[in-house]
């Protein structure tokens, strides 16, 4: 049964890439665009490699780590190619050779970034922090359920209207307190934003103890379904209202919110609602993608204009490369089905290929695209020639 | 006292234009986990909280404004703390928040809902998992509250009775004296407080006749960065429950000779505990 479930699933990943391939070669694009497949891990059986830490007994770590002086130490190393993944009920770290280093499952919910990771029970009212290789790193005393990104860490407080940020020691940067839920969040290195169901858009520059707060009105409910901000910090992108629902692009600098750019959208989604500025941008423009009824649209700041691509299903992550300014889409179709797009040149849509998976998900770093399924990642290495 | 007349005034002439149906069938009938304002983590509770999983209704026609029933955080995204959920809006800028949600049954076509549509049923998947269910919140936009559901229920709920126990009063160096046992006090600024073991819709302290604090539980209100309850000051989380399962009376000033302290808990249909504490000043 086992064996039967992992030729099902390298099967499924051979299907992916050769469609993906396929795709790519047929586009008539100018330089060639190359994708090629450089393994596919199952992470149980990787189990049978792996060993129990002694001084934490849900880690395990590959053997061939184990004599690492490093990892003795269990020092974190911040540019460590470590990637962290989360599937269903199970996370850990991989390296971009392939080897799971870690492997943890969990009974209720976790949050893991590319540095640390958290596990945390329902009611909790104090969070460990341990960073990717294990080790302790700091305690996040607070009510509520932790969210770590990067090297940032904050928890949403019960009841779904707070949330505070910390200092990676662990000590309370700030706290903010809404009568109505978070609906959206997202941080950057230099800011984070928070959307509510009344509408106010919360920006927090780093450092910043108080937070300028911002409502774009213009719908007849006010709501902010999906929020990011850029790298700098002065930038805020987001989905907001329900009837005449907007797309929004606004600078934040010194507490003043000025809207450079507004698109009322042809009808309004109703949910929690992907919005993400391009990353690892080498061009001078800003890019934004964000979901929209019709599929996923794309803001050019330097054009301060729109491109629409029918992707279907719930958009859950975006994976740009400047390779070609690529973009692969994973979206959810149903329960159980997943879709890839791939998009070239920011706005020249391929073609998609569905996969069957209760979990799945996509990461990229350099040129390298993961897709992690249910208990398999894959990766597929970028090029151009 | 001027003031708190206004209030009520205000409150009651709010109140009434707007009502809402339960959320659940029979809803005055079922028993209730956690009470608006009570202690949970180190915040109010925003909701009454149900104790057991029940089919969810709309409280009125309103428009869906979201609905969050998955949970895409292997993608990075956030777990929502109220677990599935649905947000609806309704007409004077009136929001109802239905969380800790099993299955959301409203489909991707429907934009609005009717009194009584079942909208969901309910689960464990936020906080209060596997202890408690659903969880149903009103807010305010215009006036940035929160308020009690069981004020804008049509039908009100049986109290459970709100009891007076463990009235201690607290020094500003911290030290606690039990006012049941403790019959003398030097002249000074107390912080009174009552063991929370029931949580009350109002409280009263008044010192030799004179009230020096009414603290409703009727509103939340958001106060720059805080949810506030209101007396004669706003009461963040943090100093209403200040102490381990205790909750803060009133700050009262004592002054020399024999000083007569009642301490008044209300439910929500009115009706009142008194305690009467006598102490000497000296």
């Amino acid at each position: 049964m086992k064996m039967k479930k992992k030729i099902i699933s390298f099967i499924s990943f051979g299907l992916l890439f050769i469609f993906i391939y396929i795709c790519v070669a047929t586009f008539p694009l100018k330089e060639e665009f190359q994708l090629t497949p450089k393994w596919t891990v199952d992470l149980f059986s990787s189990l049978s490699n792996l060993q129990k830490d002694s001084s934490n007994v849900f880690q395990l770590i590959s053997d061939d780590l184990l004599s690492d002086e490093k990892f003795q130490k269990k020092e974190i190393n911040q540019e460590s190619n470590l990637i962290p993944y989360k599937l269903a009920q199970n996370l850990g770290y991989f390296t971009p050779d392939g080897k799971i280093i870690s492997y943890q499952t969990f009974p209720f919910k976790a949050s893991v970034s590319k540095s640390y990771f958290t596990i945390y029970a329902n009611d909790s009212h104090s969070h460990k922090i341990y960073n990717n290789l294990g080790k302790l790193h700091c305690i996040i005393d607070a009510s509520g359920f932790p969210f770590l990104q990067e090297d940032r860490f904050y928890v949403f407080s019960p009841g779904g209207a707070g949330i505070s940020s910390f200092d990676n020691d662990g000590k309370l940067n700030w706290k903010y307190e809404s009568y109505v839920p978070i609906v959206s969040f997202q941080s950057s290195k230099n800011a984070c934003v928070v959307g509510f169901a009344d509408g106010n858009l919360l920006h927090y520059a780093k450092n910043d103890k108080k937070p300028t707060s911002v409502y774009f009105g213009g719908s007849q409910y006010q709501i902010i379904l999906g929020a990011d901000v850029s790298e700098l910090g002065d930038l805020v992108a987001c989905v907001c209202g329900v009837d005449n629902q907007r797309f929004i692009v606004t600078r934040i600098t010194d507490g003043q919110s000025k809207v450079l750019y507004h698109e009322y959208l042809s009808d309004s989604l109703t949910e929690r609602t992907f919005v993400q500025f391009a990353k690892n941008s080498h061009s001078d423009d800003v890019v934004v993608f964000y979901q929209h009824s019709q599929g996923l649209g794309v803001f050019s700041l330097n054009k301060m204009k729109t491109y629409n691509i029918g992707i279907k299903g719930k958009i859950l992550s975006v994976a740009y490369t400047p390779q070609n300014n690529s973009v692969f889409v994973l979206s959810k179709l149903q329960k159980d089905l997943y879709s890839i797009g791939l998009i070239n040149n920011r706005y020249e849509y391929i073609g998609s290929q569905t996969f069957n998976a209760n979990n799945a998900f996509l990461h990229i770093q350099d040129n390298e695209l993961y897709i992690g399924k249910d208990q398999s990642i894959s990766r597929f290495d970028l090029q151009i020639k | 006292m001027k003031k708190n007349i206004l209030f009520i005034v205000f409150i009651l002439t709010f109140f009434i234009g707007f009502t809402f149906d339960w959320p659940v069938t029979d809803g005055f009938l079922m028993p209730i986990h956690s009470y608006f304002a009570q202690k949970q983590g180190d915040n109010f509770v925003h909701s009454i909280i149900f104790s057991h999983k029940t089919d969810v209704f709309a409280s009125d026609k309103g428009r869906i404004l979201l609905k969050d029933s998955e949970n895409y955080s292997d993608n990075g995204w956030f777990d929502s703390p109220l677990g599935n959920s649905i947000v609806l809006g309704h007409k004077n800028d009136l929001l109802t928040i239905y969380g800790n949600l099993d299955e959301v049954l409203i489909d991707d076509n429907t934009k609005d809902v009717d009194i009584t549509q079942k909208i969901a049923t309910s689960g464990y998947t936020g906080w209060y998992e596997n202890v408690a269910s659903f969880a149903f919140q009103i807010a305010d936009i215009k006036n940035k509250t929160l308020i009690n559901p069981l004020v804008l229920m049509k039908e009100r709920q049986q109290p459970q009775g709100v009891t007076i126990k463990n009235v201690v009063a607290v020094n500003k160096k911290g030290s606690v004296f039990d006012l049941a046992t403790q019959k003398y006090l030097s002249t000074g600024t107390y912080y009174l407080y009552r063991e929370a073991t029931s949580m009350p819709f109002k409280t009263q302290v008044s010192v030799n006749g004179a009230a020096v604090e009414i603290i409703s539980y009727d509103l939340l209100r958001q106060i720059e960065d805080k949810l506030c309850v209101e007396g004669k000051k706003n009461y963040s989380c943090q100093q209403i429950y200040s102490k381990d399962n205790l909750q803060f009376l009133a700050e009262v000033v004592l002054s020399r000779g024999k000083n007569t302290i009642l301490v008044t808990t209300y439910d929500i249909l009115g009706n009142q505990n008194l305690s009467r504490y006598f102490v000497e000043v000296k």
